[in-house]
């Protein structure tokens, strides 16, 4: 695998991608440093799970790089992502059914700073359902888990896809305590897409907007948060984003 | 009635065991890989080909026999969806019929033109040759022994599925391959395990079941229904649905013919009837 010669843990070059001839995600690059965290928020239909699924290899790359470190993983199957570090929390979160909790957190286990220990720490709510069935979960339970599973196997770079989406507030509230502590305590490189554009902007300082598949902002969310007319202007009067007063 | 029922139970669940022998690792690749093989059961007369060669030919103890059947067979599996099974997934069931059928003719071809038109049965050691009384009717010792050697490898498949990573993992795959592929687990490699594996699992059923199902060259098209229906009822990416099909069909079906022989095998079709209508995915399926 060629050297892309990055200091970045991540980055997109001129990316260019979507769904067989269908084109999503237009001439789009960023970087993402060691341990940085990077909300990315927009209206419904911009390209934002394509954007996460095309980082981990789901969709079809038309033209551009993806680096990780000094690899080019533009031309590697999801599986050899994983393993070079990219962990993924899918939006409709893919619990696989026929595992238990605990073989679901099992499965992808890659040696690491991340232990069933540690997960169970996070989510104590696993270990109390660490015999239940993938199916026989709870959305926000669901969702735990898929975090836990994303962290076992011991990521560079963690991948978030609306992770609150469908949940009740009140498990919304504890699963982002749970996401600020880990982005407070570990080192790890977190982007994180989200349709709440308050949640979004209070988990990381910097913030992406996207628009038709391009990037449309990308700053400190602190020009969003002191911003609202901008943020508004960015994303959309009535584009089904919570704006942060 | 006593003797009937007994005979009946007896040599229905012989039959039974050697259907799931050979038709689960069907289901589990059914279910897995999405993939319409129509082939298998000429996987499972290959293996009753090596278990012939080597007890009759070569001089081999059949205890040495019956794991070359299936280590021949898995790779030969290996191979087979190496260079041309993987070109097919995803692609349109009408594409993968057409190939797997057109593979399943080319083996008999193959097979009449290395052995014969005829039936062709395996040396059987001498302690499997007599008979063993039960409830003071005696059975054939081979039967028995087919009927433990289902229950065996229902045992060792539940716990390779169910108890290890690699279970683990294909139980994942076949929920979800491209979470499973985004958490790390290489599914191409784990297809051709897992094909392998299912038609190593048919060898070892050919080899073991032919007092029951007599191997001919035109064993894979012969069956194919029955090994189907087992899938097909027991569900895909199941263990333990297709062992209770073949339980259902292989009873049902020696009892009809026993008691009611005019009617064939119109029991074991109005039964699989029944069950797909009450539950289409089958007793166990993961997917229809």
């Amino acid at each position: 695998m060629p050297d892309t010669r990055t200091d970045s843990t991540l980055s997109l070059t001129n990316v260019r991608a979507g769904y067989g001839a269908t084109v999503v995600l237009e001439d789009l690059s960023f970087d993402l440093a060691d341990g940085e965290k990077l909300s990315i928020i927009g209206r419904n239909g911009v390209g934002k799970t394509t954007l996460l699924a095309t980082i981990m290899g789901l969709t079809r790359l038309h033209a551009g790089r993806i680096g990780l470190g000094a690899l080019d993983i533009a031309a590697l199957r999801p599986n050899r992502r994983a393993h070079a570090g990219l962990g993924f929390v899918p939006q409709q979160r893919e619990i696989f059914p026929s595992l238990t909790v605990e073989e679901n957190l099992l499965v992808g286990l890659r040696p690491g700073g991340w232990t069933l220990e540690r997960v169970y720490d996070l989510f104590p709510r696993l270990q109390q359902r660490r015999t239940n069935m993938g199916n026989q979960l709870s959305g926000g339970e669901q969702q735990m888990l898929a975090f836990g599973r994303a962290l076992l196997t011991n990521p560079r770079v963690l991948l978030l896809d609306e992770p609150f989406e469908g949940l009740a507030p009140v498990i919304v509230e504890q699963l982002f305590q749970a996401l600020l502590r880990l982005r407070d305590e570990s080192r790890l490189s977190i982007i994180m897409v989200e349709q709440h554009a308050k949640l979004a902007l209070a988990f990381a300082p910097r913030t992406m907007v996207m628009s038709r598949g391009r990037v449309a902002f990308d700053g400190a969310s602190r020009t969003l948060i002191d911003d609202p007319a901008r943020l508004d202007a960015l994303c959309g009067i009535g584009g089904g984003i919570g704006v942060a007063h | 009635m006593i003797t009937a029922a007994l005979t009946i139970l007896f040599h229905g669940l012989a039959f039974a065991m050697v259907l799931y022998i050979v038709s689960v690792g069907l289901g589990i690749t059914m279910g897995l890989m999405n993939f319409a093989n129509l082939a298998h059961g000429a996987f499972a007369a290959a293996g009753g080909y090596v278990v012939v060669v080597a007890t009759r030919s070569l001089g081999l103890p059949f205890w040495v026999a019956l794991p070359a059947a299936f280590v021949v067979v898995a790779l030969a599996g290996a191979v087979v969806e190496r260079l041309v099974v993987r070109t097919l997934y995803g692609a349109d069931e009408l594409r993968q019929v057409l190939f797997s059928i057109a593979l399943l003719f080319m083996a008999i071809a193959g097979f009449t033109a290395a052995f014969g038109p005829l039936q062709q049965q395996p040396e059987i050691p001498a302690a499997l040759s007599g008979q063993i009384a039960l409830g003071g009717v005696e059975f054939p010792s081979y039967r028995a022994f087919v009927i433990a050697a289902g229950v065996v490898i229902l045992a060792a498949l539940w716990l390779l599925i169910g108890r290890t990573r690699i279970g683990m993992r294909i139980r994942a795959a076949v929920d979800n391959r491209n979470m499973a592929e985004a958490i790390g687990v290489d599914t191409r490699m784990l297809f051709t395990l897992t094909f392998a594996l299912g038609t190593g699992i048919a060898g070892l059923g050919g080899g073991i079941g032919a007092d029951v199902l007599s191997i001919t060259p035109t064993y894979g098209q012969e069956y194919l229904v029955l090994f189907l229906i087992v899938v097909a009822v027991g569900g895909l990416g199941s263990i333990f649905g297709p062992f209770l099909a073949a339980l259902c069909i292989g009873v049902v079906d020696v009892a009809g013919k026993y008691l009611i022989p005019e009617f064939g095998a119109f029991f074991i079709y109005g039964v699989v009837i029944a069950i797909l209508l009450a539950k289409p995915a089958g007793l166990f399926g993961v997917r229809s």
